[in-house]
């Protein structure tokens, strides 16, 4: 079951986001809850090392596992099937994935050192970054995804940032479909898009 | 009048298209210079670009614009006018750039309260706001 998390840059919704898969996990049965946290952010500068010390700050003592994967999330998968993560059968995964805006970057960008036409074409790998998504969901008691809104400022950017901003209003599209419930997230505050907030786990 | 706004690339035409009937006519302010002419019901697509083609040509006022608009809308009820969202960013030092985010916000707001509906999309969802 997937819930899609929505908002603007300083909204508050990774605050949001990380209580809303606490809260979901609290209802697990008794020891079984295993929870989550696939960073997508590459660490290569001192503004995002500072960014995910915030983040990880928050984080503290919440209980979540932190798996780094800026590409492919689909190999997020073996590292929880891998038996130290514990291979029982029973366990209950509650994911949180932040945030689909840098892995639609990362993905797009990978490997891209030519300024002129090297990135990758959003249609080829919209398809695979989807179906990652989605095996994951299907492995997990929840994937809750956190992405954002950056398509209301008006601003005609140059040829690659469009095509960027078109990819990831179309994966947000893709994914808000398959997805039980999507809240945007404003001041910290839910704006409920599609379904309910904290749907009861089946 | 229906008006849809929404973001960029966020599904606005899609969701029109799926929800209501098929128009006799898709319009699009990107490439149409004037509004259509003839009956039936129509979808505005893009009115954001029509305005600023408009803003760009010193034969037109912003309020020789919101008459235009307000008069087609008022010969054509049934129609459909989707609208992208631009004013959430930066205010631009650009004159031109400020004027265009300017009259398409107090072109939406003069819609809205005509208008039958108000839907705003977001990841090709609607949310009703009026």
């Amino acid at each position: 079951m997937i819930t899609l998390i929505i908002g603007g840059s300083g909204s508050g919704k990774s605050e949001f986001a990380e209580e809303y898969v606490s809260h979901l996990a609290g209802n697990a049965k008794e020891g079984r809850a295993m929870l989550y946290y696939l960073a997508t952010m590459h660490a290569d500068d001192e503004e995002s090392r500072s960014r995910i010390g915030r983040h990880r700050q928050m984080r503290k003592g919440k209980g979540f596992e932190t798996i780094e994967m800026p590409v492919r999330i689909e190999r997020s998968l073996s590292m929880m099937e891998n038996p130290e993560n514990g291979k029982r059968k029973d366990v209950e995964r509650f994911v949180l994935l932040e945030c689909l805006s840098n892995l639609a970057a990362n993905e797009m960008f990978d490997g891209w050192t030519d300024v002129r036409d090297g990135w990758h074409d959003p249609g080829a790998v919209k398809q695979r970054v989807l179906k990652g998504l989605f095996d994951l969901d299907e492995k997990s008691k929840h994937l809750v995804i956190v992405s954002n809104l950056i398509f209301d400022d008006g601003v005609e950017y140059d040829t690659v940032t469009t095509e960027y901003i078109r990819f990831l209003a179309e994966l947000n599209i893709a994914v808000a479909k398959k997805a039980q419930t999507v809240i945007e997230v404003v001041m910290g505050l839910p704006n409920v898009l599609k379904g309910e907030m904290y749907p009861p786990c089946m | 009048m229906r008006l849809i706004i929404g973001g960029y690339a966020q599904g606005k035409l899609d969701y029109v298209l799926e929800k209501y009937k098929d128009p006799v006519l898709i319009w699009d302010g990107m490439k149409d210079e004037e509004l259509p002419t003839g009956d039936g019901y129509m979808v505005l697509h893009n009115l954001h670009s029509w305005i600023g083609k408009k803003l760009a040509d010193a034969n037109f006022s912003p309020d020789r614009i919101t008459e235009m608009i307000l008069t087609w809308t008022r010969e054509h009820t049934d129609c459909i006018v989707i609208c992208n969202e631009i004013g959430s960013g930066v205010v631009p030092v650009d004159a031109d750039e400020r004027a265009w985010r300017e009259v398409t916000g107090r072109i939406c707001t003069a819609l809205a309260k005509e208008a039958e509906s108000v839907e705003r999309i977001v990841c090709g969802l609607a949310q009703r706001l009026g």
